[in-house]
């Protein structure tokens, strides 16, 4: 389902989940006629201008401060008798923030079956937009689905309402400091067959800082891991030669590659795999594909090297 | 009369009165493309099955050789690729995986990176372009020299 929403939201759609117990689970899945064209508000946050599709947008609102409610790490709104989540989409970005007790606007967008509200410094004007793909270079950078061309040029990205929800929240102390911090080169290994995940996950890896190594099956990555430290590896399960429990397994066996943490990667996210991963030690199971910031804390975290960034 | 489409200094045609277009040679590595200043441009080799040495030399002068594909963390290229020599305070022969040739770009209507891009490379990129094509990285030469020989070339070569 992982992978339905993905290609969903890169057309600008959204899929909704409905389950009623002993009934049945309802898949609704909303795809705009057109995937190139589109309607998009176009807002500026800090010095950056936005495009948000017209129709993830249930409504605007002009908020003067005191409404949000804080919930441990996390901010509420009430609007329309219902309480949403409240991104401040500047933070999210790592955006400068803008001057205290300055007005803001926010914009409730719907993402899949919820609806969150992210606050903007200024809504532009209403604009039909040529969609095109991210690129190489952006793909994975960030809550966007694709790009857009001003009248003048410049490239504007397009919000992705989907992302926006599963961005993680910076923590409250955190809020000045850099979403993803260079990581003083610790060195991962990335283990899958598919080029495409060795590209897309090893960049954005490498984009955070880490020196990426990559190995298309686990024959490959022991290989290298005999000729080299590493501090994580990470690895899909199905792989020709040696699989991933099998990689994970002569791991465990050598001395050498025993206390390296592994993170799995994998579209196999079944209770039967995430049990047999975790009788081989592993505690953690991504499922493909991933959210950038999530991940590069994770591989961060188990690296050990976040101290090591430009904090 | 006919006018060159590019003057030496890789600035466009006389008559264009935004003195920001400038010709940019544009290569790609590992599926992105980027674009720098064709002003510091010096010659192109193209690879063959043997490779490039660490260092070529051109008009008597030495020109280290990195692998961007190595410096970008990439697997190694199915080809040899090309070598892209240019000169931008140091000299470095820049080992890409094409060439599409030169592109002109409006350098005051660069879109900067995105806040959220926080990968050390920020410091030499001057920003994105779009063309029909795509979007361009549009590269700092001189910072992305300065890196490459103080990371890449002080590594042990």
């Amino acid at each position: 389902m992982d992978v339905v929403r993905t290609n969903v939201s890169r057309l600008n759609g959204e899929i909704e989940v409905e389950t009623e117990a002993g009934v049945g689970t309802r898949v609704t899945l909303k795809l705009p006629l057109t995937v190139v064209i589109s309607d998009a508000l176009l807002v500026r946050v800090g010095e950056e201008v936005l495009a948000v599709p017209q129709p993830a947008i249930r409504r605007i609102l002009a908020l003067d401060g005191p409404e949000v409610e804080r919930v441990g790490g996390a901010e509420f709104i009430e609007v329309g008798g219902e309480w949403l989540d409240f991104l401040r989409l500047d933070e999210l970005l790592g955006i400068s923030a803008r001057p205290v007790g300055r007005k803001t606007a926010a914009v409730v967008l719907r993402a899949g079956g919820r609806s969150l509200v992210v606050t903007v410094d200024e809504l532009l004007h209403k604009e039909e937009i040529v969609i095109k793909g991210l690129g190489a270079f952006l793909d994975g950078v960030g809550p966007f689905s694709g790009t857009t061309t001003s009248a003048d040029g410049r490239l504007i990205l397009v919000l992705d309402p989907s992302r926006l929800r599963d961005a993680p929240r910076p923590a409250p102390e955190a809020r000045t400091t850099r979403a993803l911090r260079p990581v003083g080169g610790a060195v991962v290994l990335l283990v899958d067959d598919s080029v495409s995940v060795r590209k897309v996950v090893g960049g954005m890896l490498a984009r955070a800082g880490f020196a990426v190594h990559t190995a298309i099956d686990g024959a490959d990555a022991l290989e290298q891991l005999g000729e080299r430290e590493v501090d994580l590896v990470i690895t899909d399960l199905e792989l020709p030669r040696i699989n991933g429990y099998e990689l994970i397994e002569a791991m465990r066996r050598r001395p050498a590659t025993r206390d390296v943490p592994v993170i799995v990667l994998t579209s196999r996210v079944g209770d039967k795999h995430v049990r047999a991963v975790r009788r081989l030690g592993v505690s953690h199971h991504v499922a493909k594909p991933v959210n950038e910031l999530t991940f590069v804390r994770l591989v961060t975290s188990l690296t050990g090297r976040a101290e090591n960034g430009a904090r | 009369m006919s006018r060159p489409p590019f003057s030496r200094d890789g600035r466009g045609g006389e008559s264009r009165a935004a003195a920001a277009l400038r010709a940019h040679v544009v290569f790609t590595v590992g599926g992105v493309a980027f674009a720098f200043d064709a002003a510091h441009a010096r010659y192109v080799l193209r690879g063959d099955s043997r490779g490039f040495e660490a260092s070529v030399r051109f008009l008597d002068c030495p020109y280290p050789v990195v692998d961007l594909r190595r410096v970008f963390r990439h697997p190694a290229p199915a080809h040899a690729g090309f070598v892209v020599l240019v000169e931008s305070g140091a000299r470095a022969g820049l080992h890409v995986d094409d060439l599409r040739g030169l592109s002109r770009i409006d350098l005051d209507r660069l879109t900067p990176l995105p806040a959220v891009y926080r990968g050390p490379e920020r410091r030499w990129i001057a920003g994105l372009a779009t063309t029909d094509d795509g979007v361009l990285v549009v590269v700092r030469i001189a910072e992305l020299l300065e890196t490459l020989l103080a990371d890449e070339l002080g590594a042990g070569r």
